[in-house]
């Protein structure tokens, strides 16, 4: 077969083609309804995709503002060891009242109790998800020294902490026993002369527990170590016992 | 799309929606799917008409949209079955009789259907659109050299097409 006789061919074989019904308008109708399917598609995408974001969003905006900036404290569900690397960067705000009633309790408390700390801001996070009543939060605030920080750890009663747990990994002191029922524990941890830290556990009549612990130098940043603990052992008792600190 | 761009779309479709279908047909050999796929690839070029309008021929567009959307539907598993086997008149007729021209032309489209695909494109592009090498390059998106070795493969075949066609026919008769 030639290259003729192909063309030939070809054109041979549609030649009896049917008649062609094309209607333009409606083939640009169908295609301007194809576009409007797609575009409205698209935005349903777009929407879903922003009011997800929304919702995600929307619960760290409306953290109180002084939450936002403590948010570089501790974590530890036991007493905080020593060392400042084990301080995580970012916490997230605590949900509920509880957490509310801690922050509101200790901004107006703890000035009153340190007169020469400046600068006092309270954040508090879960401590431990799904043990109710379990609140870690931190205090940070500046002395004459610099910067430093206060973790406080509070356990209602269902969350049965016991001293045991409390020394452990620590330095535990005799156990301080109150007219009330309740239990004072004190623990150290560090050397005496580099970065250590000290704290006190209220173990209340009713199950809950109060834990704060000071560190002679700044947990959020490390930096200079004190000579000295910011706060004083008296100053922490009279916080971990104030019977209007909430434990759950 | 602006007016004046749908002017000129409609004008481009109704001046080739034909000619289209019948390159539709050469490649796959059906009537119906030829207005189908002449109907798709215009619809791919409503879509890009603004573009194609500033940048290239729309008519070599055309046939690049055509060719990759008969090409895509062939891929699709309920179209691997093709249709190869064009009806051939069971006897050749003599120079004289209409019949012969019947018997050729059926007989070169029933060989084509036996060719493989981008190979009848090929003959399909340069032989009935007489499209020069390097137009049929564009439109398969391939160099000129696949062309002309595709062009010479598909000869080959079309023509082993058209030998085992008039073999079978005059067994039948």
């Amino acid at each position: 077969m030639s290259e003729a006789e192909l063309r030939e061919g070809l054109r041979a074989a549609v030649e009896c083609e049917p008649p062609l019904e094309f209607d333009p308008d409606r083939l640009i109708a169908q295609a301007e309804h194809a576009r409007r399917q797609r575009t409205a598609l698209v935005s349903v995408g777009v929407l879903t995709v922003a009011i997800i974001g929304t919702v995600l969003v929307l619960p760290g905006l409306s953290r109180p503002a002084h939450q936002v900036e403590a948010a570089n404290l501790v974590t530890s569900t036991t007493f905080a060891p020593a060392r400042p690397t084990l301080f995580p960067s970012t916490l997230a705000p605590a949900p509920g009242a509880v957490a509310a009633k801690l922050t509101e309790f200790l901004e107006g408390r703890f000035p009153q109790v340190v007169p020469a700390a400046r600068g006092v801001r309270v954040v508090f996070q879960d401590a431990r998800s799904g043990v109710p009543g379990a609140l870690v939060g931190s205090v940070v605030f500046a002395d004459d020294r610099g910067t430093t920080g206060l973790t406080v750890q509070v356990d209602g009663p269902a969350s049965r902490v016991d001293r045991a747990a409390f020394c452990q990994g620590a330095k535990c002191l005799p156990d301080e026993p109150r007219a009330d029922g309740s239990v004072l524990s004190f623990a150290t941890q560090g050397p005496a002369e580099g970065m250590r830290s000290f704290a006190v556990a209220h173990f209340r009549a009713d199950g809950g527990v109060v834990r704060l612990t000071e560190y002679n130098y700044d947990p959020a940043k490390g930096g200079d170590v004190r000579p000295s603990l910011p706060l004083s052992t008296d100053e922490l008792v009279l916080l971990a016992t104030d019977p209007e600190l909430p434990t759950g | 799309m602006r007016e004046e761009h749908e002017h000129g779309f409609r004008d481009f479709a109704s001046a080739n929606a034909a000619a289209l279908r019948r390159t539709a047909f050469l490649f796959c050999g059906d009537w119906h799917m030829a207005e189908d796929l002449m109907q798709t690839s215009l619809l791919k070029l409503y879509r890009v008409w603004h573009r194609v309008r500033s940048q290239e021929s729309p008519n070599a567009y055309a046939r690049k949209v055509l060719l990759r959307t008969w090409l895509d539907e062939k891929r699709r598993p309920w179209r691997r079955a093709e249709q190869r086997d064009g009806e051939v008149p069971d006897v050749v007729g003599t120079a004289s009789d209409p019949s012969e021209r019947l018997y050729a032309r059926d007989l070169v489209h029933a060989a084509l259907l036996r060719v493989p695909a981008r190979q009848r494109a090929v003959l399909v592009l340069r032989y009935f659109e007489d499209l020069p090498v390097a137009e049929v390059a564009v439109a398969m998106g391939c160099t000129e050299g696949t062309v002309k070795s595709q062009t010479a493969r598909g000869l080959v075949a079309l023509r082993a097409a058209v030998e085992a066609l008039e073999n079978g026919a005059v067994v039948a008769s």
